[in-house]
């Protein structure tokens, strides 16, 4: 298959799951109890946690890549994003700082302390941070959930777009079944130590 | 000039003013007066032991048997930089780690200052070299105990911002370097203090300890600039060498934090 983008075999402790395939240009809903492991299972594919999957990018194996390049092709978003800098705008690429307008954000808000932002601007922000390392495949742990029904259908369309514009593909941890029918190629599910595709 | 001779008598009247501390304190209640009784029956017996090793290294034994002395003087530092820490390394590792950085730091600089700079002869003088060595792993030790247990400390309470830099694609030195440099920085401080303050706000310890014995002030200032150099020098390296194997060793080879390698 040489339209398939990344590759995740081997197995884990944790987890048990079959060998998974992604394509260029897939959306994959990934859903599952609270706890279930979904979080736990994008920090792997990140390679944050020490683990045994076999994961190939582009037919490059993890380990053929170095740790930070794989990091950044494989970008993990968690639920709650942690920043260190005074302004967004010191980590995020203007070509991207460009885009804060399509998610909903005034671009002044890009220069202001990010401890006076709110919880659903920084988590658009990071979204933008989060593209600015220019990855292949996002790993998107409910990037919404401090969103609005407007703001959400904003990043929704920003998400669709970039995913098509490269070979690209998003792994979208998504409690709302009303956003995976609207998002998502295929459906991963967790349950019982267990994931399988739907 | 000679020192005038201080009797065992002396001494307890001495003892009486810690005593009279001790008994406040019971008193008081603070719970500190087992701790300050022990300390200080522990100041007599040490030093008085070290003053007798001293005796008999200096008149009658071979002057390398200060090898294996200063080997007891490591490990028991090394020991002490290992208390003085929250979250260790487990295992044997945190002991190598600050044990080593103390080794090549304060010995090295002792030979430097023994050879180099004093141009003792023998070099391995014992009366030179213990006290010196001894000065120099007394505020290693301090400093080394200090920046590892601050750089611990921090990547256990930051992981959140260290992994998160990891996951933006930064390697492991960039993303522990915030709390690296805080942490050399807090292991250096005191020794600058030090340097900053000696003379003006305290008269050092040996430079006051020679004057007593007769020394001229001058010749005992020299030995104090000396002394004050090689020591923040080699609590510097010290510091600054332990602190890169701690951050070494909480990354493995993909560049994950593992805090699981803390106690």
């Amino acid at each position: 298959m040489t339209s398939s983008l990344l590759h995740i075999s081997g197995s884990l402790d944790w987890l048990s799951l079959p060998a998974l395939k992604v394509a260029a240009g897939e959306v994959i809903a990934l859903h599952g109890e609270s706890g279930a492991g979904k979080s736990r299972l994008l920090r792997t594919l990140a390679d944050l946690d020490p683990n045994t999957l076999g994961v190939t990018l582009n037919g490059t194996s993890r380990e053929d890549t170095t740790a930070n390049q794989w990091r950044k092709a494989l970008q993990y978003l968690p639920a709650e994003p942690v920043w260190w800098t005074e302004t967004a705008a010191e980590v995020i690429a203007p070509d991207y700082a460009a885009l804060a307008s399509d998610l909903g954000l005034k671009a002044q808000l890009l220069d202001q302390p990010i401890s006076r932002l709110s919880t659903g601007e920084r988590q658009r922000l990071a979204l933008l941070r989060s593209l600015s390392v220019s990855p292949s495949i996002l790993l998107l742990d409910e990037p919404t959930a401090a969103l609005d029904q407007s703001a959400t259908e904003k990043v929704e369309k920003l998400l669709r777009d970039w995913v098509q514009a490269e070979p690209r593909a998003i792994i979208w941890v998504s409690h709302d079944a009303a956003q995976r029918q609207r998002i998502a190629t295929q459906e991963w599910h967790i349950a019982n130590g267990a994931l399988q595709c739907q | 000039m000679s020192v005038i001779h201080l009797s065992p008598w002396d001494l307890m009247l001495a003892a009486t003013t810690v005593l009279a501390l001790a008994a406040i304190s019971l008193r008081m209640q603070l719970g500190v007066t087992q701790t300050i009784l022990i300390a200080a029956v522990r100041t007599v017996l040490q030093l008085g032991l070290i003053g007798l090793v001293l005796k008999l290294l200096f008149e009658s034994l071979h002057p390398l048997w200060l090898v294996p002395l200063a080997m007891v003087m490591l490990a028991a530092a090394g020991r002490e930089v290992m208390s003085r820490q929250k979250r260790r390394l487990r295992g044997l590792q945190g002991w190598l780690l600050g044990t080593g950085a103390m080794f090549v730091s304060s010995f090295l600089l002792t030979v430097f200052a023994l050879t180099v700079v004093i141009g003792v002869e023998p070099w391995y003088k014992p009366q030179y070299a213990i006290p010196l060595l001894g000065m120099m792993l007394g505020n290693t030790m301090t400093g080394i105990a200090v920046g590892m247990d601050r750089l611990q400390n921090a990547v256990v309470d930051l992981r959140p911002q260290i992994e998160q830099r990891l996951m933006l694609g930064q390697t492991a030195a960039d993303a522990i370097r915030p709390q690296l440099k805080e942490a050399a920085r807090a292991g250096m401080i005191p020794m600058i203090n030090a340097m900053a303050a000696a003379g003006i706000v305290s008269l050092p310890g040996m430079m006051t300890g020679q004057i007593l014995a007769g020394s001229p002030p001058l010749e005992a200032v020299s030995y104090q600039i000396l002394i004050m150099f090689i020591v923040s020098a080699g609590t510097g390296f010290g510091t600054l060498l332990a602190l890169h194997w701690v951050a070494k060793s909480l990354f493995d080879e993909r560049d994950r934090l593992r805090l699981d390698r803390l106690q």
